[in-house]
């Protein structure tokens, strides 16, 4: 477990980027894959903030009244000699529940 | 000796209060005794339940017994929040990659 205020993940699509792109974007597409919970923040309000060809960036917001977490993930998009698209994601500012966790695991 | 003796010691105020006095250094039973408003059979007795949860050792000098911290006592409540921490992190570090899959999966069936 490092310190980084991000996490990344990465997969190759066998869809090309417009396809994708609109997979990231069209409420109802996105609503069959994108879950409204994240493990360790909780339920998340999701509002679209970027959404060009490359890239498509979504702010999380969660409050349950007792704390607040923003965080942002971002998908950049990158068409394949294949014809597919890399598709690769940052979640990002997501360091209040992770930085506790690593300092218990210090002090352990 | 079963794990729980650990948390059974550790959730009473007044033991913890003890092993936060014994970190200085070992102390008689009358030592001990001062800082309390408790008699000195319950705190004997906190004592004996702390040793037997392997939290402090006792040594007997003439008529005084002398008790010391044992840290390593704390394995079984470290590997507990250890376990339970990795499980959390363990779930979070899961998540994207499997949005991804399934946002695969979405793609897939838009193609048919």
């Amino acid at each position: 477990m490092s310190d980084e205020a991000e996490v990344t993940s990465e997969c190759d699509i066998d869809a090309p980027p417009g396809r994708v792109y609109e997979a990231l974007t069209d409420p109802e597409l996105v609503a069959e894959w994108l879950d409204d919970e994240v493990p360790g923040i909780g339920p998340v309000e999701r509002t679209l903030v970027e959404a060009t060809p490359e890239k498509v960036r979504y702010a999380l917001h969660s409050d349950d009244g007792e704390r607040a977490v923003d965080s942002e993930v971002t998908f950049t998009l990158t068409p394949t000699p294949a014809g597919g698209t890399r598709v690769r994601l940052v979640h990002d500012g997501f360091i209040v529940r992770e930085s506790d966790l690593v300092a218990m695991r210090r002090a352990a | 000796m079963d794990d729980s003796e650990v948390f059974r010691a550790l959730a009473h105020p007044t033991r913890r209060a003890v092993l936060t006095l014994l970190a200085d250094g070992e102390k008689t039973v009358s030592q001990l005794h001062a800082g309390f408003d408790i008699s000195q059979p319950a705190m004997s007795q906190h004592l004996a339940a702390l040793r037997a949860a392997g939290l402090v050792a006792e040594r007997r000098e003439g008529r005084n017994a002398y008790y010391r911290a044992e840290p390593a006592g704390m394995a079984p409540l470290m590997q507990f929040v250890e376990q339970y921490l990795e499980q959390h992190v363990e779930r979070y570090r899961e998540h994207w990659p499997k949005q991804l899959t399934r946002l695969k999966g979405v793609l897939a069936r838009m193609d048919q």
